[in-house]
């Protein structure tokens, strides 16, 4: 068995990690888009590096947390912490629903049902414009202000201030799904993922496991999404395209499954080579694509564990246990 | 006579019009090794995945210690005392063998499944138990070990070990020394003698000279239904179940 890490651990790897991006990526903006969609990889990973389940509706998640924030701050007299609350509820209750119908079918039509909610979710966006501003967005959104009763008020106008609270959201929610994959859950997700005939065969009800990780997923990528459109005071339709979900999911992958530190790794990656191609070339997309290739031919695993192989061969210690070659 | 730990009654699965097994019964005694034993297509797995809860009944009931669990789903029965193990091994192969063991511990307890907000233990009643097992059916490795880096042999004796984890009052084993070599077989023979005095053990084997040797009780199945039943020298007697193996194999 792996052993884990002590939640402390994560807390200050994720802690540490937060506080020193601002200072080494171009903005604070960059900064807070980097956490931000971290999150919602990690969601990705959850399904895909954790259960084995490939979805392409991850913008409907995301999407739709762009949107319940960005309306609740609109027309409701809701504080942050109520916003991002009720938005990650919402995508939890929407992911059910997903989950419920999509994992009725395995394989490529479980995929296909993703898309297909997805698809729905995009069109819902688009028709229903006098709530959600069709194509053009729901435009003015207000970041919501944090009041403590009787002690303080505090609103978050500047990057900065808003970057601080990306933070501490993506440490809470961080922290939270590293205990999760590293629980009797996690546990049984990793089993559903290897071969679930058998995980069903000993006696766990596959079906409701799925559901479960697809709240959890479904909540993190919408309270990302809430995120997303108080960080742009803007929550665009393209937030719930299929676009964003590829995105997600190749930032997720590229980071490596079965880790979220690997999603967060993915997201950085991601983001720093978008901005730094994008200003050396307006077809900065093609250079893009072709670095995503090269990773994905030459490091199959993903970044993360290129990174921990690397380690390991510098620091001497090779992970034999792990690959379980103590059978000699 | 004492009831029955196991009963099928009038057991019958229908796959469109072909029928794979037709009114079987039988009655499995408790502290036996109950063999099930046909020529190929003979229904036999066919019975089995009914028994497992893999595939659905068409009719008939199925009582487990005189609980009907015939309709009761695949994920239930393992919580009811119902251990399987399968044909062709299936293992959490990149997963460790305390890990395998571990999780078919677990799974009795289903709240506990979906517990996230706490960290594995390192240490549990469940692991405990998996190191009893292991030394139980004589597998002597090392748990971190992948369960995927296992000789085929040792990757059969795991999967009856995770069937026992859930510490059945009825072990299923399809085919437990299929595939196995000539050298790992007399280990599995002297687990299986030594199950007897834990559970109920149903064999179900292709291997006649195995199921002949272990057995207390054999039934014999052609064509989806039961043609012989007794002790392995009455089997053995039998014209019907000669003409059944004869007269197909040579």
């Amino acid at each position: 068995m792996t052993r884990n890490f002590p939640l402390g651990f994560h807390i200050g790897a994720a802690t540490v990690f937060a506080f020193i991006l601002p200072f080494v990526v171009p903005s604070e903006v960059l900064a807070t888009e980097i956490l931000i969609f971290a999150l919602a990889a990690i969601g990705c990973n959850l399904l895909l590096g954790y259960t084995g389940l490939l979805s392409f509706g991850q913008a409907l998640f995301f999407g739709a947390g762009a949107y319940f924030a960005g309306l609740m701050s609109i027309h409701l007299p809701f504080g942050l912490f109520t916003v991002l609350l009720i938005s990650t509820i919402a995508g939890a209750a929407i992911a059910v629903i997903v989950g419920f119908f999509s994992i009725r079918r395995a394989g490529i039509y479980f995929v296909m049902l993703t898309l297909a909610f997805g698809q729905l979710g995009y069109y819902i966006a688009f028709l229903a414009e006098p709530l959600t501003g069709g194509e053009d967005g729901l435009l003015s959104v207000v970041r919501p202000s944090l009041t403590i009763p009787f002690i303080a008020k505090f609103d978050f106008a500047t990057n900065t201030s808003f970057y601080y609270v990306t933070a501490v959201t993506f440490v809470m929610a961080f922290t939270l799904l590293q205990r999760l994959v590293d629980s009797p859950l996690g546990s049984v997700l990793r089993a559903i993922k290897q071969n679930e005939a058998r995980a069903e065969a000993i006696g766990y009800q596959v079906r409701l496991y799925k559901i479960a990780v697809f709240a959890f997923s479904g909540a993190v990528t919408s309270l990302s999404g809430a995120l997303y459109a108080l960080m742009l005071n803007f929550a665009p339709l393209s937030n719930i395209d299929i676009e964003t979900s590829e995105v997600i999911l190749f930032m997720c992958v590229l980071g490596g499954l079965g880790s979220l530190y690997g999603s967060i790794l993915g997201a950085v990656i991601f983001l720093l080579a978008s901005d730094f191609f994008a200003e050396l070339w307006p077809r900065w997309m093609l250079l893009l694509g072709l670095m995503l290739v090269m990773i994905m031919l030459y490091m199959p695993g993903g970044l993360w564990k290129s990174v921990c192989s690397l380690f390991a061969r510098l620091s001497g210690t090779d992970d034999t246990v792990k690959k379980g070659g103590a059978n000699g | 006579m004492a009831d029955p730990i196991l009963q099928t009654i009038d057991l019958t699965k229908k796959y469109g019009d072909f029928f794979a097994n037709t009114e079987v019964s039988i009655n499995v005694m408790a502290d036996t090794i109950h063999g099930v034993i046909g020529p190929n297509g003979a229904g036999k797995t066919t019975l089995f995945n009914c028994l497992a809860g893999t595939v659905p009944l068409t009719s008939g009931k199925i009582r487990l210690d005189g609980r009907e669990i015939g309709k009761k789903p695949q994920h239930v029965r393992p919580l009811l005392g119902m251990g399987r193990s399968f044909q062709v091994t299936s293992l959490f192969s990149d997963l460790t063998v305390l890990e395998n063991l571990r999780l078919a511990s677990q799974a009795l307890q289903p709240a506990k499944g979906f517990v996230f907000w706490k960290s594995l233990p390192e240490v549990s009643a469940d692991i405990d138990y998996a190191h009893h097992v292991l030394k139980r059916i004589g597998l002597d490795i090392e748990t971190s070990t992948l369960a995927a880096s296992l000789s085929h042999g040792q990757q059969r004796l795991l999967e009856v070990a995770m069937a026992l984890m859930a510490r059945p009052k009825v072990l299923l084993l399809d085919e437990p020394t299929s595939g196995m070599g000539i050298d790992d077989v007399p280990q599995m023979i002297k687990l299986l003698r030594s199950l007897r005095k834990e559970c109920t053990v149903v064999l179900i084997e292709h291997n006649i000279h195995l199921v002949t040797e272990v057995c207390d009780i054999v039934t014999v199945m052609q064509l989806g239904t039961v043609i012989a039943e007794g002790t392995p020298a009455e089997i053995s007697a039998d014209e019907a179940v000669k003409t059944a193996y004869l007269g197909e194999d040579i």
